[in-house]
Parts: structure tokens; sequence; C-alpha cells
């Protein structure tokens, strides 16, 4: 009997010492039961260039950097905020939209101070593929393209900020310590300096064309479009038309027949892309590659049907009245609410596919 | 068998000799019996001895050591005898003790063997005195057998405990009185008088002091614990109608905050001793010694008792989930010795008190009237509003003939009860226990409503004198309520959609065949962010099915491996399954603005389904050795345990959608609420996660007293922890805590102090740990996501990008947490008191730095302080025998502030009234930050001669919200803002009432905080996109020079009246009647009912509210950072409920 119970005592007194001493590091050892970082390869710099692609259209994940770029707040700061649009589908709607409208937004509001984070997160980590690139001195040919498209994606995103603020501060190194980023406002012109700069590297460095499996990604004529809109906010018309001509004359690129399409799935990359940041990779991707911006200026519906969006950034009367009449541009940029224009959930745009597009030309 | 007998009776013996000396009697007694059948001849025992200037008392121990003698002696008799010396060799006792006892006036004699007793004052011959062995059973009032009670000669040490049974033997002189005392009981004195056969009944003690608290991993009485523990009872629990056990929890306890929530069977905001983090604030719960998230799953009738642990003292125990304090749950167990029945069941009706008042149907129609004129006055084109009034372009306004009640429509009066059944039996080796229960919990919306069946099986079988073994069982199957949001949507509905339906002969949605339908309207296009309620509310809250299993056993062997030493394993297992079953209906709503034939359209015209499966396994293990001392005047108990725990949460969801309107519909029938019915088109999955944690520790425990006088607490705990880092070695935090105490009452000096039954002063201080890194189930582990995977055309290139960055070195947030305080019994202990003050400071708080431009960073940064006093006291009064009165209450204080945060928790200046609360150094958490609002700016005139308002784009026009410039530069604009409002009251308090008046029970509970505010976010600028109902009081606007100083003009576009500011701010202070309750109890029923005692009771929860707020109550629950804010949803419409109940015995 005490022998049986000593031998029953020993064992309960056993467990958890054994799992002290054998499994104890062990059993500690708990691993994401998800993906993580060590799960895949990162690639040192090629994948963080490429992440740039992502980011910016990102509205789903950390960092969110589509709110910045595509969201509402863009749609706020580049939309409202211009004479085309005026206020969204709900009525109730109108008051926020109408500070934009009205040039009322505090840094402190939300679209505002959005735009601006989501921005400068961009901007960092753009940086950071550029830091990377730097401490480890890459100067292979790969990497010099990335480093190229991390200067376009810098410089864009300065565009951005820049026409929106005019000074802003400007971050053009790895912020290591939060502290670092405490910068004050740097002069419109600095920034702008910064975007030639960042630009005219990437124009040098940046292949004119990709493979078909990049099909999209930036490119010097991108570099070039891009340069000579940034070049256009300043009045410098002869070096922007001097660029323009560069991309007209590699014939790269013309314009789509139909103008309609180039809003629709079927239209992404088509002739005349030279830059784009891609609404959706294939249908049913759901929101992880889609772009926000279809979903928030899209034609709000009234009652179930014909409801494409949320509806923010309504045309003016004046911009309506603009298009010259049979202008077919206009059934493919304005919508009306409650008027579905047939043929698919999605809209057709008043799409005639049995007629050529009576396109005008625009040269 | 004998032999046996024998054996073990010898083996107690040499445990017995190492115990203190009031075991002594017993010990010779046992030996006496032993060698009666043994052997013979130790009466005639030697003795040698040397000692010098002697105290007589410890030659009498001396003696006692070395020989067989024993001495029953009153410690006063030879108290103050002169000192002795004593120096014999092989002497007999009469040689030894005629020496000591010379000239003392002390006689003795020796009754049967060796027990000799002694006697000042009378002489041997006087000691008429003869042994008498004495048997007898020592039982509870309630007549449970009391095991470990001490039975002790009166004015002397000998003595003997009582054994499980409550049985005892004792042998002693014939006119001795005996004396019991029992831990949680009053002593009682019974005169031995010759009888050799005793039945002793204690009554349980009432002395706060002497109660029996549950601390972790253990038991005290709360007098050797230096620390604040608050036992709550199980009845103040049950008695109450909340299907949430902690809910009635409120007001009951210092230090301990909760705000209630009106939906059925949710969690309350809990927080003890202030807000700790800006993480999880949510105290630990411990179910029967299993560490959980929740107590939400316990039946409240089931519940033994609720121990509320508040110091470092009792909190460090429990290491890295003890800083936000625990809640410590016993279930109820059988008694010992009786078979008993309990039925208990109780009705309950609930009703909405103090609705929010809002606009009618025609002070709605003027007020959009006014506000849409108003817009067009300010902005010609902003004309959609006025057209709707003015029906431009079609029936708006004029197609909308309601005057509609929404809250009235979606609100009823809703039902509560809650029955139980439970059957307690025991014998000598096993107490069996087990409860069945079922509860309803209706919402005070329609149809919400909550279920709840659990069943309870607890078992402890005596294996024999060393080993217990046993287990737990609770089981519970809840319903989930359906929650439409109706009462928000309600809220926001405009009054003028009319509640009823209206019949159309029209298409099935279904498709098949037409018919008569009753519809509803749909809301007007000035409002088409919103639905009907009724419709939503009627066409989908059958359409979901939600219910969660909770499976929590536990077993455990308990071995008393010597007298002093115990040991206990004991494993848990914890399994909760939900599922949640949702149906998207097809229905058809009706536009009145429509021409009659056309006026219906469907609202909904694709069916879908989701399912989602959510697991939660939890596992522990624990085993703890106690070894429990008395060495003469020292007391010590020492625990050192080791406990694992493995939790797992993991979900799967999934969707089922239709594609094509009218195309493979999934029928409207609760069979094919699944994924998989052959029904549907396009099935998905719905990203989700899963994840588990581990923890290993070690911990231990040391309560020590001298005298019972001293105390001394100190605890310790060493956790390792799978998720906080990496790094093995970094994985592992050590908390401790450190105790003192004094009874100044067992101070002579303190004798005199009459009035004073009870003083103990304490102190304690420690370290504690809390769990809880940003929501992050693996904060090392940065989660990535892919969405930032580059796309060229249909070419996918994944990348993956950290969500964030982590500091190598993050460790759980520690609270640096003290108290000092008293607690105190006086005349005739029927005032009870204590206070403490209360310091804690959170150190290292685990945050996501963002600053611009870098990713967000998990790391450790920031602190916050909270301290506080806390007051309990009660007194009692007993007016006669029949009548007795016991007042209580409590009082805590609170101030929090945050020393370090290295951002504010909102980066941007709120601009809407929605997130007007902010975290940052130097304020208290969630604090209200706006303008201060001055008025109403009355004309241009007005507008001119102020400084200029730039809030929210400015623009000011008459009758909009002045604020206060602040900073007197002459211009308001974000600078003019400062803390405006603070979520944390000053104090919160709670008294209770009890009247006992023959089997009459009258009680009544008072609760209240006073000194937080509330912010108001309904009615102002909730959501900024759409037309809402208008809260009453916009009746009062401004509409013209004068006549309005305080509510602005009603026009939501005047953005400036709805940044958050005063105008936002209200009074969170309030008074309740908590608790009414009268209850008689009948106990000489006739015994062929066979019931024991009967109870019937009414009670009344929340009869009155005294508060000064317009939201429906003035509690409002929310997270760490952001509470306080009204936001008029249905978790603050806290309803009245009158109760009935019944309760029996048999």
């Amino acid at each position: 009997m005490q022998q049986f119970k000593k031998m029953i005592m020993g064992a309960l007194l056993l467990v958890p010492v054994v799992t002290l001493t054998t499994g104890c590091k062990k059993f500690l050892d708990r691993k994401p039961l998800s993906i993580t970082t060590d799960d895949v390869k990162v690639g040192a710099l090629e994948g963080q260039v490429l992440g740039l692609y992502g980011a910016v259209r990102n509205s789903k994940d950390q960092p969110y950097c589509g709110d910045g770029f595509e969201n509402i707040p863009w749609v706020a700061m580049n939309g409202f905020r211009s004479d085309d649009a005026e206020n969204v589908a709900d009525p109730g709607a109108s008051a926020w939209h109408q500070t934009y409208d009205n040039f009322q937004y505090t840094k402190d509001d939300w679209g505002a101070g959005l735009y601006w984070d989501k921005h400068y997160v961009f901007i960092g980590l753009c940086n950071d593929a550029l830091d990377v690139a730097a401490t480890n001195n890459y100067t292979d040919p790969a990497s010099i393209v990335n480093i190229a498209e991390a200067k376009f994606w810098r410089a864009y995103s300065y565009f951005d900020l820049v026409r929106t603020f005019g000074d802003v501060p400007k971050i053009d190194f790895k912020i290591k310590n939060p502290a670092d980023g405490n910068k004050a406002k740097a002069p419109a012109a600095e920034i702008y300096a910064l975007i030639d700069a960042d630009l005219t590297y990437a124009e040098q460095h940046l292949p004119a064309q990709w493979e078909a499996k990049f099909k999209g990604r930036l490119t010097s004529y991108a570099a070039k479009t891009f340069h000579a809109k940034a070049l256009l906010y300043r009045q410098q018309w002869a070096n922007a038309l001097t660029l323009c001509k560069e991309v007209i004359n590699s014939t790269q690129y013309s314009l789509a027949p139909q103008y309609w399409k180039i809003f629709k799935k079927e239209g992404e990359l088509n002739s005349e892309s030279i830059f784009e940041i891609q609404a959706s990779k294939t249908a049913g991707d759901g929101d992880v590659y889609w772009s926000r911006l279809g979903q928030c200026q899209g034609v709000r519906g009234g009652s179930g049907a014909w409801d494409l969006g949320w509806g923010w950034n309504t045309p003016t009367a004046s911009l309506e009245a603009s298009y010259e009449a049979g202008d077919v541009r206009k059934d493919a940029t304005i919508l009306y609410s409650n008027q579905s224009d047939g043929v698919t959930n999605t809209g057709g745009y008043r799409q005639n596919p049995a007629q050529p597009d009576q396109r005008p030309l625009l040269e | 068998m004998k032999k046996n007998g024998t054996g073990s009776v010898s083996q107690s013996i040499l445990i017995y000799q190492k115990v203190a000396r009031i075991m002594k009697l017993t010990v010779a007694m046992l030996l006496f019996a032993c060698l009666q059948v043994a052997a013979k001849g130790h009466g005639q025992e030697r003795i040698t001895l040397k000692m010098n200037d002697t105290e007589i008392r410890k030659v009498l121990f001396a003696i006692e050591k070395k020989s067989e003698y024993r001495f029953l002696f009153s410690e006063e008799s030879v108290k103050g005898k002169p000192k002795v010396n004593v120096d014999v060799t092989q002497a007999t006792l009469p040689e030894v003790l005629d020496r000591v006892l010379a000239n003392t006036g002390i006689s003795y004699k020796v009754l049967g063997t060796n027990l000799v007793v002694l006697k000042e004052g009378v002489n041997a011959d006087a000691i008429i005195s003869s042994e008498i062995r004495v048997t007898g059973k020592v039982s509870s009032s309630t007549g449970e057998a009391l095991a470990g009670v001490s039975v002790s000669v009166k004015g002397t040490r000998t003595g003997t405990t009582t054994d499980a049974n409550g049985n005892f033997t004792i042998s002693v002189p014939d006119d001795a009185v005996l004396v019991f005392t029992s831990v949680g009981y009053e002593s009682v004195e019974v005169a031995v008088a010759g009888k050799s056969s005793l039945t002793v009944t204690l009554k349980q003690s009432e002395k706060v002091q002497d109660a029996v608290v549950v601390i972790g991993y253990g038991t005290a009485t709360k007098r050797d614990l230096t620390g604040s523990i608050t036992k709550v009872k199980g009845d103040v629990i049950a008695s109450q109608p909340n299907s949430n056990p902690l809910s009635s929890l409120q007001s009951k306890v210092a230090g301990l905050n909760i705000i209630n929530s009106a939906i059925p069977g949710s969690t309350p905001d809990v927080r003890i001793r202030g807000t700790v983090s800006v993480g999880s604030i949510r105290p630990v719960y411990i179910i029967d010694g299993l560490f959980s998230d929740n107590m939400d799953f316990v039946n409240p009738s089931e519940i033994e008792s609720v121990e509320v642990l508040k110091d470092p003292s009792s909190l460090a125990i429990f290491g890295i989930k003890g800083a936000a304090g625990a809640i410590l749950v016993t279930t109820k167990r059988a008694k010992a010795g009786q078979l008993n029945i309990n039925f208990n069941t109780s009705y309950g009706s609930k009703a909405l008190v103090d609705k929010i008042q809002l606009a009618n149907g025609d002070q709605f129609r003027s007020l959009l009237t006014f506000e849409a004129n108003n817009r067009v006055a300010d902005d010609p084109s902003n004309n959609s509003l006025l057209s709707f009034v003015n029906n431009v372009g079609g029936p708006g306004m004029s197609a909308f003939p309601g005057n509609t009640d929404w809250i009235d429509a979606v609100t009823r009066k809703a039902k509560f009860s809650n029955t139980n059944l439970s059957i307690d039996g025991s014998s000598e080796r096993n107490r069996f226990h087990m409860g069945l229960g079922y509860s309803y919990d209706e919402g005070l919306v329609k149809h919400v409503r909550y279920d709840r069946l659990t069943i309870n099986l607890n078992d402890e079988l005596r294996v024999n004198k060393y080993w217990k073994i046993g287990f737990t069982l609770i089981g519970s199957k809840e319903n989930l309520p359906y929650n439409s949001g109706a009462l928000e949507n309600a809220r926001r509905a405009l009054p003028i959609i009319p509640t009823g339906t209206k019949t159309f002969r029209t298409q099935n949605p279904y498709g098949i065949d037409s018919a008569n339908f009753d519809l509803y309207s749909t809301t007007p296009i000035i409002q088409n962010s919103e639905t009907n309620p009724l419709a939503t509310l009627e066409y989908n809250w059958d359409k979901k099915v939600d219910t969660r299993y909770r499976v929590y056993g536990s077993g455990y062997v308990d071995i008393n491996i010597t007298k002093d030493l115990n040991f206990r394993s004991t494993w848990y297992g914890d399994l909760s399954f939900r599922e949640n079953r949702e149906y998207t209906p097809l229905y058809n709503l009706y536009d009145p603005t429509q021409p009659a034939a056309s006026q219906v359209f469907a609202k909904n015209s694709l069916t879908a389904v989701r399912q989602d499966l959510i697991n939660t396994k939890s596992f522990q293990q624990d085993y703890v050795a106690t070894y429990k001392k008395r060495i003469g005047e020292h007391n010590l108990t020492a625990m050192a345990g080791f406990t694992t725990t493995y939790f797992k949460y993991d979900q799967l969801s999934g969707s089922l959608s239709q594609k094509t309107p009218g195309v493979n519909i999934i029928p409207d029938d609760e069979r094919f609420y699944y994924l998989n019915t052959g029904f549907g088109d396009i099935k998905s999955i719905i990203p989700t996660n899963q994840n588990e944690y581990t923890t290993v520790s070690g911990f231990g425990r040391l309560l020590y007293n001298y005298k019972s006088k001293y105390f001394l607490n100190a605890s310790f705990r060493r956790d390792g922890s799978s998720q906080i880092n990496r790094d093995y070695s970094k994985k592992f935090q050590s908390f401790w805590a450190l105790g003192a105490a004094w009874e100044i009452s067992k101070e002579s000096f303190m004798s005199n102090v009459k009035f004073i039954n009870y003083l103990k002063l304490k102190a304690s201080t420690g370290l504690l740990g809390n769990f809880t890194a940003q929501g992050k189930a693996y904060p090392a582990y940065p989660t990535i996501s892919s969405s930032a995977s580059a796309v060229f055309g249909d070419n996918l290139i994944p990348v993956y990008v950290p969500d964030y960055l982590f500091d190598p070195n993050l460790h759980w947030e520690t609270v640096n947490s003290s108290e000092v305080g008293f607690e105190a019994d006086a005349f005739n202990s029927r005032l009870h008191f204590e206070a403490a003050y209360y310091y804690k400071k959170t150190k290292d708080l685990i945050v996501l730095l963002e600053p611009a431009g870098i990713l967000p960073t998990l790391t450790n940064n920031g602190s916050i302080e909270n301290k506080g006093m806390e007051f309990t006291g009660s007194w009692t009064q007993k007016f006669s025998k029949d009548l007795s009165l016991t007042v209580g209450g409590n009082l805590t204080t609170y101030k929090n502030k945050v020393l370090h945060l290295e951002y504010p928790a909102r980066k941007t200046i709120s601009s809407s009234e929605q997130t007007p609360d902010q975290a940052q150094t130097g304020f208290p958490i969630g604090f209200f930050y706006g303008l201060v609002a001055d008025g109403i700016y009355q004309s241009y005139a007005d507008i001119l001669a102020s400084p200029v308002n730039t809030i929210n784009g400015g623009g000011v026009k008459p009758g909009d919200l002045k604020y206060k410039d602040l900073n007197s530069d002459g211009k308001i604009d974000d600078n003019d803002r400062q803390m405006i409002g603070d979520p944390t009251p000053d104090f919160t308090y709670g008294f209770t009432t009890s009247l006992k008046y023959k089997s009459f029970d009258l009680g009544i509970d008072f609760a209240g905080c006073y000194g937080n505010e509330i912010y108001r976010v309904w009615g102002t600028s909730e959501q900024k996109n759409s037309v809402y109902n208008y809260p009453a009081y916009y009746t009062e606007g401004w509409t013209a020079a004068g006549n309005s100083n305080w509510v602005p003009i009603v026009n939501q576009n005047h953005l400036v009246n709805r940044a958050p500011s005063t105008y936002g701010i209200e009074d969170g202070s309030y008074f309740r009647i908590r608790n009414l309750s009268l209850a008689y109890t009948f106990v000489n029923l006739p015994k062929v009912t066979g019931i024991k005692n009967l109870r019937l009771s009414v009670g009344v929860q929340n009869l009155k509210t005294w508060k000064n707020n317009l939201g429906y109550s003035p509690e409002f629950a929310g997270g760490a950072l952001s509470y306080g804010l009204d936001f008029g949803g249905a978790g603050s419409a806290l309803p009245r409920i009158f109760t009935f109940g019944l309760n029996a015995n048999f």
C-alpha cells in the first residue's frame, strides 16, 4: 500500500518536473499559425521595391497607404477641391464634402490627416528601399533599376504633397529614430528639386520596356511623362514639351480606339497606358487587389440596383454641360444615379460594340 | 485489521509530536489508548532535568517533552510565579513537582495515568475531578459536519481537532469547559459536566476578518492577509435579475467599477482600481482555479462566492495576468453530511425607462423645412434638401405622412426568467453536487433574446485519510441574442416614415406566385443610408442562429502527505464552440414617392448565407504544494507551485451567395442556413485567423504571522510566455509582492480602548504584469500583408510587407502597485470599517509607435498612474430578537493620469464629435479634448466683434456656436482646445440597507458615481453623411437673434457646430436605487410538503436613476482609451426590472 502510494506520488510529482526540464523551451516556442516574414522569401531590394507597387493601392492592411492615394481622402483633395466635382449623391453627406470644396479643412481633419500621413509612410517605404541599396552598395544593373523605381515612387508621392500643400517637410532618408522625422517644412522649390532629381534618375535608369510578365511596370517613358506633368505645374512648358515629344516619338504608345473601354477591366494597360495603378488584377479578387478609387466615386444607387459605389465626387453641372453634343466621352465619364446605362450590373458606359468609337482625336 | 488500526495511530503519534503543544493532550490520550493494548509500565517514569532560573511553565513543558506526562493548567495560574531552579536525576514526578510548585500555592493531581491537573489556591485533595473520555460531533448551523475544529480545555493549551466528519474524542477532567473554535465560525464554550457525549453547533461568524477567502492557489482567513480582498456571497449575485453574474457586482465592492450593458448576456465594462493600460484592462477571471477571460457562462445561481482581488499582495501570484485585478469565482459544492435539494425560480419583467427624447413627425417636418431653407440661404446650389421638402420633381416629404416614435416601435416589455434545481448529496467519503439551470433574458428590442442552459457537476471522493480526488464540470449552451442595431436605427429613422405596413399584390420575391404582401415603407431619399428599422428587424431576426457551447472541466488529486504538507494536482480543460449561421432573406419594400403601380421594389434581391465556426480551447495544469505549520507563536503557510497553460483560438467562416437575382435562390429555411446545401452560387472563405499561446510558470507564497499579531505575506511568480518575445530567455518575467500587517487591537496597550474590537494596519507593494499587446496574438511575429503585392497585368507578384516593426526587447507591461490601509471593528463589532489608499504606476505600456514616415513599431513606451482611496463600512444593529438592521456602504475615489505617451492616442485633432476622446501625457486617460462653447453668434455684428472662428473651415454665420479664444490670440482655432471632460469619475459609491423582521427581509441597494463627464455624440454629429431624426431639444435651436444662446442653428452643414466642444459635454454623475427587494421565508411548513424552507421574494432593479444627461442611462462602456461616449446605443438602455422569485429547500 505504502509502496503503491509512493509510486503514484512520484508519478504526480514527475509530471511537472519532466515538463520543466525537457519540454519548457519547446512548449513556449509557438510560431504563428499563419504566414510571417520568416516563411516567405523577401528580396532585400527588389521585394521592397515591388512592394511599392502594391502599397500605393493597399487600403486593406497596414500601412494602408492606399487610403492616401486613392481612397476618399485622395478624392477629397483631388476631386472635391476641383471645379469639376460637387455634392455627393446623398444630400445629407454634403457637409464634409463642402469643407473640402471650400478649402475649409484643417490639418487635423480625418481626410487631410490621412492624405498627409499615408504619403509620408509611402515616402518612408521608398526611403527604406533606397537605404537598403545605399548601405549594401548595390550597383548591379537590376538594383539600379530598382533604385530608379523607388525614386520614381518617391517623386510621385512628393508631387501629390507639393501640389496639395506647397511647402512640406523633406524626408529623403531612412528614419531610424522617430524623432528624426520631425523636420521643418522645406520650401516647395526644394521639394520640386527633389522630384526633378528623382525623376531624372528614373528617366535615365528605367528600362523603356518590360517583358510581358511585368507589363505596366515603370518605364523611362513613365518617368518622362510624369516629369513633364510636374514641369507643367511650374509653367516650364518647353522642358515639358521636350519630354512629351520623346514619349510620343518612341511610338510605343497610341490612343485607345474605344474611349469607354479605358474605364473597364479590359481597358487596363491598353495601348495608351504610360503609367497606371491597376484597378484590379482579375475579376473576383475582391478588394485585395482592388482599387478603392472606383468604389468611393462609383455612382450611388438608390434602391439596390445600379449601385456601383459610394457616390463621392459627383461631377458639376458645368462639367456635364461642357461636353459637346454627341461626345461619346461623356457617357463614359458621367454616370447617373438610378439610371442604369444597361448591359451589365457594373455599367456598360453606353457602349455600342457594333459601332467603332467616334472619339475625336486630340492631336 | 486491528494491527492496521494501531499502525496508523502510531504513525500519527510521530506526526503529532512535532505539532504545537495544544495537541499534546490528544497525543497522550491516543498513546494511552494504544499502550493499554500494547504495553504497560510508563506510569512510573523517571525524570532527569536541569534548568536554572526558569519559569514554571517552561519547566512543565520540558517535562512533557522528556516524558509521557501531560499537564493541564491555566497559563494565568503559573504566570508571575517566581522562577525556579531544577536539578534532578531519575526523579519521580511527585519529587519534581513538589519541588517546583513549592510555595506557589499550586497543587496538582495525577489523573488516570499521565494526565496531571494543576490548580491554584486549593490543596491537592480538593481536586476532585476525575478523568472522563468525551466524544462528540461538531456541525454548522446548517447541519454541515465541520472538520478541523479546534477543541480545547478552557484556560489551557491542551486540546484536539475534529476529524473529517466533525467527530472528536478527548479525555479531560469531568468538570472541564471545552472551547470549540474554527476559522469562519463563532467560538462556542461547552461545559463537560460529566457528559461523555457532546453535540456542538457552531454559528458562522459574520465578522469580515473571520471570513475564509479564496486567494490564488489556496484559501486563507482574511485576518491572515495583508491585502484587500472583498468577498461577495453567491446569494447577492443570484438574487439579482442579471443573466451575466458580473452585472450584479455593481456598487457592491469598493474599487470595482462596473459599467453595465443592457444587451442580454453581454459582459459589462469592468475596471478594478482605475484604468491601468492603453490595451486590455480586463481583470483575470479564475473560475474554480481555471484562468479565463470572462465568467459569462457561469450560472449565477451556482456561484458560492466571488472574491475580488485588488492589491499587489493578492495579485502578484497571478503574474502577467494580475495587473488589472482578479475576480475569483467559486462554484457551489455539497456540504458535508446532508442531502439537500434546492429549487429556485424567478420571473421578471423589463421596461425601458428614461427614453431619449426625439422630434416627433411634426417637429421633424418643421425643423427639416427650416434646415432646408437655411441651407439654400447659405448656398443656393445646395437645394437637394429643399427639393425634398417642397416635393420638387415628384413627391418628397409629402409622401411620408408618418408621425412615428421609432423607439416605441422597436421596443417592448421584455421578460426575464431564471430557474435552477440543485441536488447535494454527501456521505462520509463522497460529496456530490449537481445543478441544472435554465434562464432566458429578453432585450428591450423586440425579438432580442438570450437563452442559457447550464449544468454544474462536481464530486469529491475521499479515498482514505490522505487522498482525495474530485472533478468539476460546467457545461453551458447559450443562444446568443440577435442584435439588429434596431434601437440605434430607431433613433436615426425619420419620424415621418410610417411604422405600419401597406398591402400590395405583388410577386413573391422568392419567385413563386403573386400574393398579397404587407410591406414596410422605405426610408426617404434624404436618408438612403438607413433602412426602415422595423423592416430590418422583422425580416432578419429569425434568420440567425448563434449558439455557443462551453464545457469546462477539471479533475484533481489532493494528497495530505503529512499533516502539514498538502500536495494538489489539478488538470483543467475549457472548450468552447460557437456556431453562427446567418441568412440574408429576400424582401420587398415600397417607395411611397413612386406612382402607385411601381412602388414595390426589392430591398434585397440576392440571398446569402454566412457560417462561422469558432473554437477556443484552453488547458491548464496546476501542481501546488502547501505547507502549514505552527511553531510556538509562529504561524506559517508556505505554498509553491508550477503551472502551465495552453490556449488556442481558431475560426472558420465562409459565405455562400447567389449570383443572379431570381436564379438559384437559397430557400428561407433553417435547414439551408449552411454553406453546403446545393443552393447558391458563390462560396467564399471569409478571412479569419487562428492563434495559440502557452505559458509556463512557477510561483510561491509565504503567509506568516507571529502571535496572530504581526503578519507578513510574500509572493513571487515567474512567468514564461510564448507570445512576448522570440528569444527564449526574454520570454520570462518575474513578479513579486510583499505585504505586512499589524493587528494593533491585540496589543496590550489597546486593551483599555474598549470600543475598538479589532484594528489592523496593513501595507503592501509589488510588481504585477499586464497581458496585453495591442491585440496582437504574436507580437514578436508581425503579421504580414500581401495586399501590397505587385500586380502587372494579370500577373501577381507576391510581396509581403510586415504590418509593423517590433522591438526585440519587448516585454509585458508592468504595474508597480502598492496600498496602505486599515481594517477595524468597533462598538461590539457592530461597526466594521476598512480604508485603503492605493497607488499604481503602469510602466512600459505596449504601444504601436507610429512616427510619420515609417511603419509603426510595437514597443514598450509610456506610463500611466492610478491612485485613490477605498472605504468600506457596515453597521449591524440588533433591536430585538426579531428585528435587525444592517447598513453598509463603500466609496472609491479615482485619479488617473497618463504620465507619458510618446504620441497622443489620436494623432490628429478630431474635427468630429464622434471622436472627442484623447489620451496624452499629463492628462487623464480618455479625456475629452475640445473647445469651450461660449454662447451663440446672435448676428453678423456679433461675429465681427468676436475673434475669427476658423474651426472646421470657419465660415460662421449667426446661430453658430461661439467658442472661447482660450489663448487670446484673436483667433479661434485648434490651439483653443483644452480638456473639457474626464470619463473617469471622481468617486463611485454604493450602499445597502437590509432590514430583517421575523421572517421578512427588506433590502435596498443604492449606487452612484460622481464627477465624471459624458460626451453626447448622438443627435449632433455622429454621422455626417445622412439626415437623422433630430433630438427633441433641437426645437430650442437658434432661429433668430436672441432666442437661443446654447442650442445652435439646425443646419448640419454648419460644421463649426460639430467640433468636439463643451456643447456635447454632460455631467455623468448619477444616483440610483439599484435594487429593492422584499422576501418572506416560511420555515415551519407542514412535514408533508417535504419543504424545509420556502422563500418568496419580490424585487425591482434600477427603480429610479437621478441623472443629468440626455441619454438612456448614464452608463457608457468602452475600452481603455475611449469610454463615457454616448452614441445612443442599445447597450446603455438599461431597463427597470420587476421580479418575483421563489426558493424552496427540500
